[in-house]
């Protein structure tokens, strides 16, 4: 009988580069060329057999790209495993790569220092149109010790390879590092982020 | 409304009051008339609470006197829509002679151009108008509309689109462009359109004046100004200016709902250029949602809701199933929604939750179809409830109709908000719960032929103290949103406008009875309710009072099905 085990997994990346459409070829198969806009951020699981005894888990926070929310993203990487940071191949590297190195660097200096980062390359399927090399981020990878792909959310392409690669590189032995659910464990709050709470009460 | 067409019954005016009702009846309605004010401004200063237990009063009757409460008006009260081409979007002279379009029966100013700013107004007045023809002209500091453009080259614009479309528009007050409800109808660059906009309110603003109005034949320019931002919006529907102010202050809710006034203020602080747009990125479609249900609206109006309409014992056991552990120490409100209304609503007894704010939780829901597939975890700003900070709702759909929302002010709640969720919807299940509240949806919608009230055709019936509202179906010919709905619906914004005494009447009316070729109207303010009805033209006055008097009984008859009443708290 297979055991399984769960994980948090949080997309990050610039808005329109394909978040959302990843994270529901993953988890339903499904895929629109004209997606809404994320608000907030989405949860999803979807559940994947590592081998005949292991199963893996993935609990997804599917976060919003608009700067809006940037000072939200630490509530859904905080306690993240695994994180996987999108930027748009046929965008050039001054956009939502630059903004992928950014997450990169966000996570290093505040996320757990074990958590598993994936750098995606999306969009494949417009090779023709690409304005960010395939070495850029294969580069970038190897240097700061992340994972990295290229992926095509629309064609399906690699899309659940890239989330097996990040299973296989999660600890299957432990127990799940993340709090269980109701132990909230210590509010982290004031640590440079604005006070967002509208509580008065 | 000073209209010519209307007798009214006023608060000032007893013995008209008085008249019409019979002595055992006057002491009940004048008593309430006599509380309208100060209902009215204690509503006013105080937080709406939605869900009162108060009980009601006893109904209210209205009684037809000889002599008549009202004359009735005979001939035509709202304007058949000229067939004139508006000589450019804003009806404002661009290039040709400004015209002055007939008045309607002398109910509008036939001023070619009407500002109307507080004090001092007049005066302003031709600088502000002059400075307009002269930017439009190309001639002052704004770069126009190009001069003298080959006009051919222009798409052919859909002109009864236009007649007919209100189109709203934000602006910073450096004048940069935020959002335009309708950029597909304008010629003008909305660019443009906010650099007029700004040149005229600073224009006021030179003289510590704000503009508030622009009239201008058929149409109607209404301006709303909360630095940073500015609003206004362009209408040719007639409605009163109030009304129009009432949109705008909505779209200005909205767009605080997803950037807090803290961020707006620090933005714009940093940087008095700064592009909001950017911010507003992914949301476009809630305002774009709210401007769309703004135009037949009259919840926002009346600042009301209307829950589903459905069997109260089934109503009551969802509630049950929805109140909360204790220890959810931060939780605000929690809503079961089905089909876009309301089922339940529980809140903490230390809050009451303001219509408006309910309004843009529901607003969302509507506008996001990817919100019915997955669970959604969102910081909102509530401006009623803190205008400063968000809140956070879990969002998750049980069925594609029916939506459960559990809004907290702690943003680490979702984890045991969800896992609270789980056992909810085991209870609800388990009852059948959801399976009869989904079957009660296609029951919510009535026609207004249940009341067996021959020449009603319409009504609106606002319960004052739970402050929410029922109203039947638009049946034939009110069905499509065309023009007869439009004419119904301005009329009731019109009456609003009366009774409420929002345009600067000398008191608020409590009776108010019009007759145009195409309907009559009556509204009806008693303490316990307001009534908005449409009849039939050829319907007698004392048939009217018969069928006003017959949808308040309904009304109290159908109250635990059409109100959400006595919902728990926490």
């Amino acid at each position: 009988m297979s055991r399984t085990t769960s994980f948090k997994l949080v997309l990050l990346g610039e808005s329109a580069v394909g978040k959302s459409s990843l994270v529901l070829r993953f988890v339903r198969n499904e895929f629109s060329d004209f997606r809404e806009s994320t608000i907030g951020a989405a949860f999803l699981t979807q559940t994947v057999n590592l081998d005949e005894n292991t199963a893996i888990k993935f609990e997804i926070w599917d976060t919003a790209g608009q700067e809006r929310y940037k000072s939200l993203a630490p509530i859904y990487f905080r306690n993240s495993n695994a994180a996987v940071i999108v930027y748009d191949i046929t965008q050039p590297p001054e956009t939502s790569f630059e903004k992928a190195k950014s997450w990169v660097r966000e996570l290093q200096r505040q996320a757990d220092p074990s958590i598993v980062i994936m750098l995606v390359g999306n969009k494949a399927d417009l090779a023709a149109n690409r304005k960010t090399p395939k070495e850029m981020g294969e580069q970038y990878a190897q240097e700061e010790g992340l994972l990295f792909a290229e992926a095509s959310a629309k064609s399906g392409t690699g899309v659940e390879e890239l989330f097996m690669e990040i299973a296989r590189k999660l600890p299957t032995n432990p127990l799940p590092q993340r709090a269980a659910p109701g132990a909230k464990g210590v509010k982290v709050q004031g640590q440079g982020e604005q006070g967002q709470s509208a509580c008065t009460c | 409304m000073s209209a010519p067409e209307a007798d009214a019954a006023r608060d000032n005016a007893p013995s008209a009051a008085q008249l019409a009702l019979p002595p055992t009846l006057s002491r009940a309605t004048s008593t309430s008339a006599l509380s309208v004010v100060s209902v009215e401004s204690s509503l006013q200063s105080s937080p709406r609470r939605l869900l009162s237990s108060r009980t009601l009063a006893a109904l209210p009757q209205l009684v037809a006197h000889d002599g008549g409460l009202v004359k009735a008006a005979e001939g035509s009260a709202t304007g058949t829509p000229s067939s004139s081409r508006p000589s450019s979007l804003f009806g404002l002279a661009v290039g040709g002679s400004p015209r002055s379009t007939p008045s309607r029966k002398g109910k509008e100013r036939a001023l070619p151009t009407d500002l109307e700013g507080g004090e001092g107004a007049a005066n302003v007045e031709v600088g502000a108008a002059e400075a307009l023809r002269r930017m439009k002209r190309g001639k002052g500091g704004i770069s126009g509309p190009k001069d003298g453009g080959p006009e051919a080259d222009i798409v052919a614009y859909d002109h009864d689109r236009i007649r007919n479309t209100r189109q709203y528009f934000v602006l910073t007050d450096a004048g940069k462009p935020v959002f335009q409800s309708h950029p597909e109808l304008n010629e003008n660059s909305a660019t443009d359109l906010s650099g007029v906009a700004q040149t005229l309110i600073s224009i006021f603003a030179g003289e510590n004046d704000k503009i508030r109005c622009i009239n201008r034949g058929r149409h109607r320019i209404a301006f709303v100004l909360r630095s940073p931002l500015y609003f206004f919006c362009v209408s040719d529907w007639g409605e009163p200016e109030h009304i129009l102010r009432i949109h705008l202050d909505y779209v200005h809710l909205q767009i605080l709902s997803v950037v807090t006034s803290t961020q707006l203020s620090k933005a714009f602080q940093r940087r008095s250029n700064f592009d909001l747009s950017r911010l507003l990125e992914g949301t476009e479609n809630f305002l774009h949602h709210l401007i769309e249900g703004a135009q037949y609206d009259f919840n926002f109006i009346t600042s009301t809701l209307q829950p589903l309409r459905m069997n109260p014992v089934l109503r009551e056991a969802a509630a049950a199933s929805l109140i909360p552990p204790a220890k959810f120490r931060d939780l605000l409100y929690v809503l079961l929604i089905a089909d876009g209304h309301i089922v339940t609503l529980l809140r903490p007894k230390k809050h009451s939750i303001h219509p408006s704010d309910l309004h843009l939780l529901l607003n969302m829901l509507a506008s996001s179809q990817s919100l019915r597939s997955t669970e959604t975890w969102i910081p909102i700003c509530l401006p009623k409830f803190n205008p400063a900070g968000f809140v956070h709702a879990y969002i998750s759909y049980v069925s594609a109709s029916l939506g459960l929302v559990f809004v907290s002010a702690d943003r680490e709640a979702f984890e045991e908000l969800r896992a609270w969720r789980a056992s909810v919807v085991q209870t609800l299940e388990k009852e059948k719960t959801l399976l009869k509240i989904e079957q009660s949806i296609p029951q919510h919608s009535y026609d207004v032929s249940t009341l067996a009230c021959p020449g009603l055709l319409h009504f609106i019936y606002k319960s004052r103290q739970l402050v929410q509202i029922t109203m039947p179906e638009w049946a034939e010919p009110y069905h499509t949103d065309g023009q007869d709905r439009r004419r119904v619906i301005t009329m009731y914004h019109r009456l609003h406008d009366a009774v409420h005494a929002r345009s600067g009447q000398s008191a608020p009316l409590k009776l108010m009875y019009m007759r145009t070729e195409h309907e009559a109207y009556l509204a009806w303010v008693t303490r316990p309710f307001e009534l908005y009805m449409t009849l039939s033209p050829t319907l007698s006055k004392s048939a009217a009072v018969a069928a006003a008097n017959t949808i308040a009984k309904w009304v109290a008859a159908e109250e635990g099905r059409i109100f959400l009443k006595d919902a728990p708290v926490f």
